[in-house]
């Protein structure tokens, strides 16, 4: 209990000074007024936008606005679409959500049979071809991946829709893909650390004091090895919902990957600055979550803290 | 000195590495009685660990292989187990106690589920029989309860041995093989725990392996001790013939060197030279290069094992009587 309290402590923390680097680095990416003025634009007229945009007081009466405004849920309006951001996000986000839990979901469900197989037939050709299409799904770049999965599935046999979320099966090609991805390091992460887990003392007194096998593998040696695999899906999962561009410009995904994307095109600011405020928060709130999720899963971290 | 419980025969086994073979285990020939202690001891590396593991049927896990000889635990050849005749030999006619406490427990589950899924294991008891067997003998070990409910990390090695402890009882094995139990342990505990494993023994009339560095420890808990060298038994005999009549060379300098009473640490410092490499075996006397009274024919050829007395035998060329 009083490990959860630290830790959200330590969360809201974290956020604040995040909100703080944003808003600096926002302010640091040069004069917004310039993207807004028309070329040719009189001095005076410069200094009205300015002070509209409350630009002309010290930085820090400035933050005081723009955290109350945050807090109060006003992040303004998007320069292009004129409407709220918020709004705007929230209707991207759930897709980019979607994307990132299946094919998280996928790489899981891929990594736990296979990482565990591998680990217990470790040195055998069924370890060496699970080490061999782990990091063929580590390198092959997901950009070419999906033109090809795009090309085969979606122009060729017509059995996927090529881009979009409007088909409840646009989901499959990007989140296969996504997932076969991430399931390559994952598994390798799982097999090592399988591997580990199996050779420990306390795996060999489970098996000297004539515990059934399957007990000691799922028991003992998988459920110590799964940590891992939960930490590095958390981190994924962030990766995921900051890097969701690519995957998303390549299937037409209308998520935050795509909305990010136009927006720095456009230099859409407050949508920008937004967005980023946003994801940093979630990903806190997430790292957050897990870290209490793995203090339940281990004693030692709970006494460690 | 009734029947024989463990017999290992001749028993010779290596281990494939990328630096070659490694001939851990050379010829390893002793038994164990029924209800009696017996000892082994050797400097580090000597292969004390990996006879346990190829009695318990573990070596083929550590990738050790048999190249020769025998194990029969009660007469049955233990390569000979299939699966399930594998299982109740772990986990009811054994049971092995591991060097260090800390790492033998799972840190992820209580005291508790560890003692149950134990007697689950042996079998023969409901979920509720289970805990109440599992009370008394916290009980009788004066284990307080509460012990039940903590994880591993949260207790002492010392607290854990004897949680180990407890698993044996609960275990009631024919053959205890405790390797190093103490090592880990404060020595102001050891003695303790060392009476502890004796009690369980007079009490349920259990074979004892007992493998240790400390002469003093081995003398005070053994019956019959064998001495082990390189990979081979060079001596053995019953605690009175070998202390008293030691005759194989490195017996004598392993007894010199241990001081009887002191902190046992370090002291095979004193026998100087290293022990062999196992990667050749040796053509003459695994001890020869370390040996004062060796001489050409000991480097020359395998000393053929002689007897002293009634089970009292040695491998040396020129043994001290
Ligand atoms: N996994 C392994 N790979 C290679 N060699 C090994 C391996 N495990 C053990 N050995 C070797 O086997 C030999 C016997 O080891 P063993 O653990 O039985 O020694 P020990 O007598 O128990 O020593 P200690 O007193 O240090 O526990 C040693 O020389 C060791 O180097
Ligand atoms: S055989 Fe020779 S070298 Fe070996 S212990 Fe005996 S005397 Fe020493
Ligand atoms: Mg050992």
């Amino acid at each position: 209990m009083k490990y959860i309290v630290k830790k959200l402590l330590q969360a809201v923390i974290t956020i604040f000074i995040v909100s703080v680097i944003i808003f600096l680095a926002v302010r640091a990416s040069g004069d917004p007024v310039n993207n807004l003025i028309p070329d040719g634009a009189t001095k005076q007229q410069k200094e009205l936008i300015t002070e509209q945009l409350g630009l002309d007081k010290p930085l820090i009466v400035q933050y005081g606005i723009f955290i109350t405004d945050v807090l109060t849920g006003d992040f303004g309006n998007s320069y292009t679409s004129k409407r709220p951001v918020l709004e705007v996000i929230f209707e991207k986000l759930p897709y980019t959500l979607e994307l990132a839990v299946v094919a998280i979901l996928i790489a899981v469900v891929l990594t736990i049979p296979i990482g565990s197989l591998a680990a217990l037939k470790r040195n055998t050709w069924i370890d060496r071809l699970v080490i061999g299409i782990s990091s063929l799904e580590e390198a092959v770049p997901i950009f070419f991946a999906g033109i090809f999965v795009i090309q085969i599935f979606g122009v060729k046999l017509k059995i996927l829709p090529v881009s979009g979320a409007d088909s409840p099966l646009g989901i499959i090609g990007p989140s296969v893909l996504l997932g076969l991805a991430i399931s390559g390091s994952m598994t390798m992460l799982l097999r090592n650390n399988m591997i580990q887990a199996l050779e420990s003392e306390y795996v060999k007194f489970a098996r000297l004091r004539g515990i059934a096998e399957y007990k000691v593998v799922l028991k003992h040696a998988l459920r110590n090895s799964f940590s891992s695999v939960l930490s590095f899906s958390a981190f994924v999962f962030a990766n995921l919902i900051a890097g969701s561009v690519v995957i998303e410009s390549v299937f037409n995904w209308p998520g935050i990957g795509m909305l990010s994307y136009n927006s720095v095109i456009g230099r859409d600011f407050p949508m920008v600055q937004a967005v980023v405020l946003i994801l940093a928060v979630f990903m806190i709130v997430l790292s957050t979550v897990i870290d209490i999720i793995l203090a339940f899963l281990d004693p030692r971290i709970r006494k460690a803290e | 000195m009734s029947e024989k419980l463990l017999e290992v025969n001749h028993y010779s086994a290596e281990m494939k590495t990328d630096g070659g073979t490694l001939y851990i285990l050379q010829d390893i020939n002793f038994h164990v009685n029924e209800d009696e202690c017996f000892g082994i001891i050797g400097e580090s590396g000597c292969g004390k660990t990996m006879t346990s593991m190829a009695i318990l049927r573990y070596g083929e896990r550590l990738g050790l292989a048999r190249s020769g000889g025998e194990i029969l635990f009660q007469g049955e050849n233990v390569e000979s187990f299939g699966r399930k005749r594998l299982k109740e030999y772990n986990g009811k006619d054994t049971l092995i106690i591991l060097q260090d406490p800390m790492q033998a427990l799972d840190p992820l589950f209580t005291i508790e589920k560890q003692l149950l899924e134990t007697v689950k294991a042996r079998g023969g008891a409901s979920k509720a029989e289970a805990r109440e067997e599992i009370r008394e003998v916290l009980k009788k070990l004066s284990i307080s309860e509460e012990k039940l409910k903590c994880y591993p990390h949260e207790l002492s090695g010392g607290m854990l041995q004897r949680i180990v402890g407890a698993m044996v009882i609960l275990h009631k094995p024919k053959l205890i093989i405790a390797d190093e139990p103490t090592t880990a342990l404060d020595v102001s505990i050891q003695l303790q725990y060392l009476k502890l494993l004796k009690q369980i023994q007079k009490e349920y009339h259990t074979s004892i392996i007992f493998i240790s560095h400390d002469i003093k420890v081995i003398s005070m808990m053994c019956d019959r001790i064998a001495v082990m060298y390189g990979g081979r038994v060079v001596e053995q005999g019953t605690k009175e013939q070998l202390f008293s009549s030691p005759v194989h060379p490195y017996t004598r300098a392993l007894f010199k060197s241990g001081n009887m009473g002191g902190i046992p640490q370090d002291r095979y410092e004193t026998i100087e030279g290293n022990p062999p490499d196992l990667h050749e075996k040796s053509e003459g006397c695994p001890f020869a290069d370390r040996c004062k009274h060796a001489r050409e024919k000991c480097h020359k050829a395998l000393p053929e094992l002689q007897e002293f007395g009634d089970g009292h035998e040695a491998l040396c060329w020129r043994p001290r009587i």
